[in-house]
């Protein structure tokens, strides 16, 4: 017994080994941007500072490998430079069409990023951007990103959906892109999506919220989108909640059902709100514009020769023998697409339009 | 005092304490009775048969006769005959003692207040008063060879366990000190063990709390001189019973019990939760706390710890001063030390805002126990856990609780484990936590092991129907 109690008491003279990052002496950084410029890669990086007397840059570093510039060293930081917080790591055009093999070999491997980090592609400069974070609230472009995911036309992606379509088959990496606009706001400007390691397209607003309808959960299948119905006159929705199956009927022939739950919020004038034969024709007029709008964007991607929604990977969740080079090769681009959507008009507001 | 007296032409030897006997009562009953008795006086019989008083003992025993003027007796000596004389019980029971027994430790707004004083008899007149039961059995025993206390045991007979009893009796009867100042005294020899800041015995002043004890078969043991009543078997979860829940509807009770739960865990693991997050955790605090708490601790000099053992101290100093002091200076201090030193500190840069409100109220939450001594062991239990939180983080609270989980498993009160009905599982054990309504607490709790399990019986209403029109 006595052996024991003094073996515990020396384990008490460890803890002086402990590493401590004391929560106010530390720099949390919570973005980080990274740049390719011929071999070097160039990292900026953005911290939250609370304290409104400091003035405020980005840590810059260069170096010929990524884990070189993942954290930069703290020759430039009078406190030690922390990664446990990080939520948004922006890359640029160029390491994109580079390739990203790279960006997810240190994602798998760093234990400290966390895997809800948002992983964004951004076209201006990466500079510009970070620099323009320190501008705003900590943690603003985290917020701006997470509430585009949830309530906005952006699907739902971060470093765990990356690295899970990175390195599994069947299924394409896409990530959002940032843009800046006339004012110096950044916006969420669309998805680019991968072919293998690179980029390979970019898709305007509302294809992502097309893609969101494909791939996001029920709870999450939220946006706002808008048609120019006949007569050039505009529609505006919001798409509520929704539900999808897609199947396979014989080997080549897949049908995607979707039924989508809409807050119609912009009729054009001379249509009324409470019509229920307005809203009928209204909702036919929706179906025929989603199945075409989806068929198209699907055949883009057959063309393209990318596959973002994964139907390798529901192909091999249904077949035994499964290939993805054979997957890729032959079966994809011969794949016949029927989409059905059913729509339901849940709210239309009330109110009284012009007769 | 020894005093000769001449009464109807005989002499008395009168030996006495004359601080410790009642001197009314000597000069009203029992002089005045030898005085006007018809009788005459000739030998020690006819001195007893004058005296109107009621347990006079005949006796020549020197050691009895030392014990019993101790005591407050008196001792009559015929002159004619020395070797014998009459010890008489005029012992000054009042002087010295308080007479009011208002709870003031254990308070509760609804209730009884009666708590017990330092008297014995008046305690077991009380208990007696209350439990009006044949089977009610107090055993009597002389302990601490320099304070001869009286020390009783107290149980209800046919329900309580024998072997509970014995193991008192036993514990009891090898007990060998000096000086008897107070239950605890006998609450700390006779513990299963002493080595643990938790209280094995549940020690209380209140008469209502110890009479629930008695009828649920607990074994009490009093003592004179001390207003606190011990009584074993206890578990670990009857500390946070309050005689108040079970005056107020079971809804609230329980609610009222979970709070005191909630506060204890608070109050033991807040301070080594900010300590541990701050130095070594940082990656766990959500988006919206990071700004509040970085800027609060922005001009602290201090690491988190050394801030967090400052505040702790100044708050136990405070404590342990305000225990102390005088009455008015005491409320002075206590609204200049909390509010002021509080916020001075964070003014000066001492400590961060988060902070105080941290301590302070973990500091509050340590004292909802309504047993006093429970409440000094949740405020002691913080330290090593502070401590640990510095060393390891999360891991070294962790490795606190493993070693207070363990050493809770292993104790044991009167040779039952302490955190039944958790450890030992009783699923019917398990209406300890909530306070149930009566008609589900007919049954007496198993761990006590009673002989007779049933208390009450239920039953329900005549004249309410038990469909859903009642509700």
């Amino acid at each position: 017994m006595k052996k024991y109690v003094s073996l515990l008491l020396v384990c008490f003279l460890i803890p002086g080994c402990a590493k401590q990052e004391i929560i106010d002496r530390i720099k949390i950084v919570q973005s980080i941007g990274l740049d390719v410029q011929g071999d070097t890669y160039k990292s900026s990086i953005s911290y939250a500072s609370y304290d409104k007397k400091k003035r405020l840059d980005p840590i810059t570093a260069e170096a010929l490998t990524l884990p070189g510039v993942w954290l930069p060293q703290n020759t430039k930081s009078d406190d030690q430079v922390v990664l446990g917080q990080v939520r948004t790591i922006v890359i640029s055009e160029k390491l994109a069409r580079k390739s990203i093999s790279d960006l997810a070999v240190n994602l798998l491997r760093d234990p400290t990023i966390s895997n809800n980090a948002a992983i964004v592609i951004s076209k201006p400069e990466i500079s510009t951007v970070i620099s323009k974070t320190f501008r705003d609230p900590p943690f603003y472009l985290a917020g701006l990103i997470k509430q585009n995911m949830e309530k906005g036309n952006t699907p739902l992606t971060n470093a765990h959906y990356v690295l899970d379509q990175f390195y599994g088959d069947g299924q394409d990496v896409y990530v959002p892109v940032l843009n800046l606009d006339e004012n110096g706001l950044i916006f969420m400007d669309g998805l680019g999506v991968f072919k293998d390691d690179k980029l390979r397209l970019f898709l305007t607003e509302k294809e992502s919220l097309l893609l969101k309808l494909l791939k996001d959960k029920p709870k999450s299948m939220t946006g706002s989108y808008e048609f120019k119905w006949k007569n050039d006159e505009a529609v505006y929705f919001r798409v509520l909640h929704g539900r999808r199956k897609i199947l396979f009927e014989q080997n080549d022939h897949v049908t995607i059902s979707l039924k989508l739950y809409l807050q119609i919020k912009g009729l054009p004038k001379n249509k009324n709100y409470d019509n229920k034969s307005n809203l009928l024709e209204l909702e036919q007029d929706i179906k025929q514009h989603l199945t075409n709008e989806i068929e198209v964007m699907l055949k883009k991607f057959q063309m393209n020769d990318v596959d973002p929604i994964g139907f390798g990977e529901i192909f091999r969740s249904n077949h035994r023998n499964w290939n993805e080079q054979e997957f890729k090769k032959d079966t994809y681009s011969k794949l016949y697409f029927e989409v059905n959507p059913e729509i339901v008009i849940l709210y239309s507001g009330v109110g009284v339009s012009a007769q | 005092m020894q005093s000769v007296m001449t009464i109807r032409h005989k002499l008395l030897h009168l030996s006495y304490y004359s601080s410790i006997v009642n001197h009314e009562m000597i000069h009203r009953d029992l002089l005045a009775g030898i005085q006007l008795s018809n009788t005459d006086i000739g030998d020690l019989n006819d001195l007893k048969n004058a005296i109107p008083l009621d347990g006079i003992y005949m006796s020549s025993n020197l050691d009895e006769i030392t014990l019993r003027l101790l005591q407050g007796f008196i001792y009559i000596q015929l002159d004619n005959d020395l070797h014998e004389g009459l010890l008489i019980n005029v012992a000054d029971l009042e002087r010295g003692y308080r007479e009011n027994n208002l709870a003031e430790n254990e308070y509760s707004v609804i209730g009884p207040k009666v708590a017990f004083v330092e008297d014995l008899d008046t305690n077991l007149n009380l208990l007696r008063k209350e439990i009006i039961s044949e089977n009610l059995v107090f055993e009597e025993q002389i302990k601490g060879t320099m304070s001869k206390t009286r020390v009783v045991i107290a149980y209800i007979d046919g329900v309580v366990n024998p072997q509970h009893l014995n193991t008192v009796r036993q514990r009891l009867g090898d007990l060998d000190f000096d000086v008897i100042y107070d239950t605890s005294t006998i609450d700390q020899i006779i513990s299963d063990n002493t080595n643990t800041p938790f209280p094995l015995f549940m020690s209380t002043e209140r008469v209502d709390r110890m009479k629930v004890n008695l009828t649920r078969g607990h074994i009490a043991v009093l003592s004179n001189g001390s207003p606190y009543v011990i009584s074993g078997p206890t578990t670990f979860f009857d500390f946070f019973n309050s005689p108040e829940d079970f005056y107020l509807p079971w809804i609230l009770g329980t609610f009222f019990r979970f709070i005191r739960y909630i506060a204890i865990v608070f109050s033991i693991f807040a301070s080594s939760l900010y300590v541990s997050v701050m130095t070594y955790h940082y990656t766990i605090v959500p988006r919206a706390l990071l700004g509040p708490i970085i800027e609060s601790r922005m001009n602290v000099p201090f690491p988190p710890f050394l801030e967090v053992l400052f505040m702790e101290i100044t708050v136990e100093l405070l404590r342990e001063a305000g225990a102390r002091l005088p009455t008015k200076v005491g409320q002075t201090l206590g609204i200049v030390g909390g509010v002021v030193l509080g916020q001075a500190a964070v003014q000066a840069g001492l400590t961060s805002n988060t902070l105080i409100i941290i301590v302070s109220l973990s500091a509050l939450a340590s004292f909802v126990t309504p047993i006093f001594k429970m409440a000094n062991t949740i405020r002691f239990l913080r330290f090593p856990m502070i401590l640990l939180a510095a060393g390891w983080g999360g891991l070294g609270m962790m490795i606190g609780v493993m070693f207070l989980l363990g050493h809770l498993l292993r104790l044991k009160s009167l040779g039952t484990p302490y955190l039944v009905p958790l450890f030992p599982f009783r699923y019917k054990g398990l209406r300890e936590f909530i306070r149930t309504p009566f008609s589900m607490n007919s049954e007496r709790p198993g761990f006590l092991r009673p002989l007779k399990n049933k208390s009450y019986s239920v039953q329900k209403h005549k004249d309410i129907s038990d469909d859903y029109s009642n509700e």
